[in-house]
């Protein structure tokens, strides 16, 4: 049986890789972008993602952050609340501090990623 | 709920985590005080690690029968357990991780799913919750999926043909 811990691993050096050859290339004209934004011409509340990746992995903060403000604040505070989660399913227990939502955190971080989806087409 | 009566009881003490411990070890460590009332346990099955004065004063009002302890020992721990509140995943996280990567609207299902958990968990509609988790989960699921499959077959396409080169 593979443990969890070489199932994370090499999912990890697949992530690092891409991201490695992203920030050396931009993708090589290989990502499609929106394809929502594409076929609608409406912004997606995840629009502007990838280019704040490619700018963030340069140094540029600010540049990444006027891509997507809520996104970029976000993803981070997800990326590190999943990875607490990743670490207590690899060990097979929780860890005792988890990023835990109650019902009007999670409410309002739902309404806030809805809300921006919709407030960024109108300004 | 799936719950494991053979493990068993992990205890955190000075900001380490230790055990496993059975549940009479347990008591033992609180009785001489080398534990508080409020240290944190868990053992497999339960969601999250709550304090020692939560999880066993749910177990008293269950176990207060003497015979039943007797004869089944590691039954009163198991059954508080399953009421525990706190045992349905919301999935917040991975579905707004989801909606702002894959760029995709179905992870707006996942997040007004996800978010409706906490609140049915708190107004007591367990089954409710339990649904709208699995929701959650699930398209957060086909989320990622419709993602990686536009991205890698973009990237096939493009990489094999170049025919789209003109969109970018």
């Amino acid at each position: 049986m593979i443990s969890r811990l070489t199932i994370v691993g090499v999912i990890a050096i697949l992530v690092i890789s891409a991201l490695v050859f992203f920030r050396e290339t931009g993708g090589a004209g290989l990502l499609p972008g929106c394809i929502f934004r594409k076929l609608t011409g409406i912004e997606c509340p995840g629009c502007g993602m990838t280019r704040a990746t490619y700018a963030a992995l340069h140094g540029n903060f600010a540049q990444a952050f006027w891509f997507n403000p809520v996104g970029v604040i976000i993803l981070p505070l997800a990326l590190f609340a999943l990875g607490l989660e990743l670490i207590g399913w690899v060990r097979g227990r929780p860890l005792p501090f988890r990023l835990n939502l109650n019902r009007w955190t999670g409410i309002g971080l739902a309404t806030l990623v809805i809300g921006w989806g919709v407030i960024r087409n109108l300004i | 709920m799936k719950t494991y009566s053979m493990s068993g009881w992990f205890y955190s003490k000075d900001g380490q985590q230790l055990g496993p411990v059975s549940r009479e070890q347990l008591e033992t460590e609180v009785q001489s005080g080398n534990i508080s009332q409020e240290s944190l346990i868990w053992k497999e099955g339960q969601a999250d690690w709550l304090s020692f004065s939560k999880v066993m004063g749910d177990t008293a009002a269950v176990s207060s029968a003497p015979a039943q302890s007797a004869a089944a020992p590691y039954n009163p721990a198991v059954a508080p357990v399953s009421q525990t509140p706190v045992a349905i995943p919301s999935y917040l996280w991975q579905a707004i991780t989801v909606t702002v990567l894959c760029c995709w609207p179905f992870g707006i299902v996942a997040i007004v799913n996800a978010a409706k958990v906490n609140g049915l968990i708190a107004s007591n509609q367990l089954d409710a919750a339990r649904e709208a988790s699995e929701k959650a989960k699930k398209w957060s699921i086909i989320t990622l999926l419709v993602g990686l499959v536009v991205v890698c077959g973009y990237i096939a396409i493009v990489a094999t043909s170049g025919v789209f080169d003109g969109l970018q």
